[in-house]
């Protein structure tokens, strides 16, 4: 709609095809872009805490780590982590996707495909800390 | 149409640094998205069960799963360092020839001694 109103309302060097296919810029690059650095910071970050997290557990028994874990700020970091990242990991996978895959509807299948994948794994991942914090 | 060559010609260029690291960190970020979804799958396995928790963590300390671990490890390093580069060259700072190459030696470096770093810490704490 946006798009559409900007073509038409521009007075125009574009073809009339070029408008009709409403190609030229969505008008909202920036945001995806802003967004994208910003998941790009938190994702440093948080895995550098989750690095020392999972590090600080080398050497103990399972069961140790299990119920250390468990603990609400062990628990919440995992969860923004998972979150954050997996979100992240879809966009970087995106990008690479979109460079090489020239096959339109090969690229859409694994578009779609590694949003599914991460968004079960992740989803799940996160209900299991939850359980795990509730009932270490 | 569909036959013609592509810009640009990447078989006729050599690979100097830039490039190769640039190249290296895409590498990177598909080898720690099959990290990270192992990571998550371990996560399941943490509420799931001690059972499923043992036998995942039995398989990633096996010779083959250390092996990806500092994989990952490596790829984690390079990928952050690079990434924090990125952020830089974002904000406007460091395109210069010289200061881009240096900045690319930095990322070699700090993936090697950080990954060797954490590695011993690892294998002492073990």
């Amino acid at each position: 709609m946006v798009r559409v109103m900007k073509a038409t309302s521009s007075s125009s060097r574009r073809s009339s095809l070029a408008v009709a296919r409403g190609l030229g810029s969505a008008g909202s690059g920036t945001e995806v872009w802003f967004t994208q650095r910003i998941t790009w910071a938190l994702t440093i970050i948080l895995s550098i805490m989750v690095v020392f997290l999972m590090v600080n557990q080398v050497g103990n028994p399972l069961p140790d780590i299990k119920s250390e874990l468990s603990g609400f700020w062990s628990s919440l970091l995992l969860i923004v982590f998972v979150a954050v990242t997996f979100y992240h990991y879809v966009l970087e996978l995106t990008e690479v996707i979109e460079d090489y895959v020239h096959n339109r509807p090969l690229e859409l299948l694994l578009l779609l495909m590694i949003r599914l994948g991460f968004a079960v794994v992740g989803l799940a991942a996160i209900v299991m800390i939850l359980r795990n914090f509730l009932s270490p | 149409m569909d036959q013609r060559p592509l810009s640009p010609h990447l078989s006729v260029y050599k690979l100097p640094l830039l490039p190769l690291v640039s190249i290296i960190t895409r590498i990177c970020a598909v080898a720690l998205s099959i990290g990270i979804l192992v990571f998550g799958i371990w996560l399941i396995s943490l509420g799931y069960s001690s059972d499923s928790l043992a036998f995942l963590t039995e398989i990633l300390v096996s010779p083959v799963g250390v092996v990806l671990l500092v994989g990952w490890t490596f790829a984690f390093m390079w990928h952050s360092a690079n990434g924090v580069r990125h952020l830089f060259w974002d904000a406007g700072h460091g395109f210069s020839l010289t200061v881009a190459e240096r900045s690319a030696y930095a990322v070699i470096i700090f993936s090697v001694v950080g990954t060797s770093i954490l590695w011993s810490y690892i294998w002492s704490a073990l």
